[in-house]
């Protein structure tokens, strides 16, 4: 990465340092709901938490690509040294860089609930990595949508498709026999489904990043 | 390629589905300042862009400081200053925030100039943009640009939309700056009393075709009004270089683009009493160039 990419980032991330902290608090009350609780406050913080980290991923993508060609600030930043694949660069960084952060955080807090707390059966864990790795998928699908066809019309068209298809992501993977049958057992089973399911997922991330570098090469107009 | 030329299109077009910037060559010496007048949507935010890399032609080739565009974009965007009219900047960043960032992609930024820049703007660096007024964004953006000492400035209508004060004071800036012999400039606007200020070249766009082309003092020098008195039913024989004529009962006048007294001689010969032969302001000439150039308009 080179330091104008590098810039551009510290850019997108400077101008969202204040939501990027409330969402931090947020999950952290989250997180503090889902430990110290039991029954519905439990509910509601992995309710919390599931809504923090899927917001802190549309958050970044409209403020940073949509708002950027809609608020006119694009020239200004396309009229720097730099190409439209680095501008691609740096919004994929700026973006996927503080949502890992928000997912691993997300993750870490799944895992260790789902590990020490003895009313969590440790066989939920393959469902719940799988679940959580479809919110990466979502985010670098909505990001995406939003580079490539650099329209909020389509950008908010995918993301309610996103919140919807997680519900039946998740009826349909806990509807599979290896999987559901597992999910209230004592041990965590890491079977050629639940394997499978992932490696598919990440695949998934993989091949969405590299169809925007590829869609946004071919572009003629950069603004 | 030619390495002598700032800026060098030929042949280019570029076809949207309402419009079609057609055939374009330009040329630019270093040192030069060229206006680039045309109404609304003649094509010189295209054109402007298509120089800046920012949008790729569909046919011909365009080399600006001797790098090929869009290819070498990069390159060339070192030494280039670009101010559009529709360019914003963050409206949460203080202007400070704005200098601090170029300044750390542009090692060449001059702190003294800008600094220079902000007096005589009555900027103030701690406050955020969103409370700026047009005109005050405005200069902003010129400062950002000014400051990192470009070799070559495209200027797409900057005092659009500005009051008549703020553009006074950028125009003066403007001046300036041109003072530099190296630097290159062009300069876009529909304000032909902007170009005619600023510019030593002038070129017409009109619906995306270039129409004229050509050093202001030539433009100014060679198109003349002639007004004549003639009787009721004089006829303006066919002359070279007429551009338009016009005649009203007994008064009548002819432009030309080429000026020569044998044009007044003719119409002398032909009955016509010379009333006057005027000089004509460019925004005359831009006007008559552009009706002339419509089919279907031409006198």
């Amino acid at each position: 990465m080179n330091a104008i990419t590098w810039q551009l980032v510290k850019k997108d991330w400077h101008f969202n340092k204040l939501p990027l902290l409330g969402y931090g608090l947020l999950g952290m009350i989250a997180l503090f709901l889902i430990y110290m609780a039991s029954g519905a406050t439990f509910l509601v913080g992995s309710i919390l938490l599931i809504t923090v980290v899927v917001t802190v991923g549309i958050h970044l993508v409209f403020i940073t690509v949509i708002y950027e060609r809609s608020k006119q600030t694009l020239p200004m930043i396309m009229s720097l040294p730099i190409s439209f694949m680095q501008y691609t660069r740096a919004k994929m960084l700026a973006n996927l860089g503080v949502f890992t952060i928000a997912w691993l955080a997300l993750v870490a807090g799944a895992v260790a609930l789902i590990l020490t707390r003895e009313s969590l059966p440790d066989g939920l864990l393959p469902f719940s990595m799988i679940v959580l790795t479809e919110l990466f998928v979502a985010n670098v699908l909505i990001l995406a949508v939003a580079l490539i066809t650099e329209s909020e019309a389509w950008t908010i068209v995918v993301m309610a498709v996103c919140n919807v298809c997680i519900s039946i992501f998740m009826f349909f993977i806990k509807s599979l026999p290896t999987i559901g049958d597992h999910i209230a057992g004592p041990t965590a089973v890491w079977n050629g489904t639940a394997v499978t399911a992932i490696v598919l997922e990440v695949l998934i991330i993989f091949l969405l990043i590299a169809i925007t570098f590829f869609a946004q090469s071919r572009k003629h107009d950069y603004l | 390629m030619n390495t002598e030329l700032a800026i060098k299109l030929s042949g280019v077009t570029k076809t949207y589905s309402h419009f079609e910037l057609s055939n374009i060559d330009l040329e630019l010496e270093p040192g030069r300042i060229m206006g680039f007048i045309g109404p609304n949507g003649a094509g010189k935010s295209s054109t402007i862009r298509i120089i800046m890399g920012l949008i790729q032609a569909d046919h011909g080739v365009v080399e600006v400081l001797g790098h090929r565009m869009p290819r070498d974009q990069v390159a060339a965007k070192w030494d280039i200053g670009f101010a559009s009219e529709d360019l914003r900047l963050y409206q949460a960043g203080t202007l400070q925030w704005h200098i601090d960032f170029v300044k750390s992609i542009y090692p060449g930024w001059d702190d003294d100039y800008a600094k220079t820049l902000i007096r005589r703007f009555d900027l103030r660096p701690e406050q955020r943009l969103k409370g700026f007024s047009h005109g005050q964004r405005v200069k902003a953006g010129l400062l950002l640009i000014l400051a990192r000492r470009p070799k070559l400035l495209l200027l797409d209508e900057p005092t659009t939309g500005l009051d008549p004060v703020a553009r006074h004071e950028v125009l003066n800036e403007l001046v300036d700056v041109l003072n530099d012999e190296r630097r290159t400039v062009l300069f876009s606007s529909h304000n032909t009393k902007d170009v005619e200020q600023l510019s030593d070249q002038i070129t017409f766009i009109d619906r995306g075709h270039l129409i004229a082309s050509q050093d202001k003092e030539t433009f100014l020098e060679q198109w003349r009004r002639i007004r004549f008195e003639a009787p009721d039913d004089f006829v303006v024989p066919e002359l070279p270089n007429v551009i338009e004529s016009q005649q009203n009962g007994r008064l009548g006048s002819i432009t030309t683009g080429r000026f020569d007294p044998a044009l007044t001689d003719a119409l002398q010969i032909n009955g016509a009493v010379i009333q006057s032969v005027d000089n004509m302001t460019l925004e005359e000439i831009f006007v008559t160039e552009v009706r002339a150039n419509r089919p279907g308009e031409a006198a």
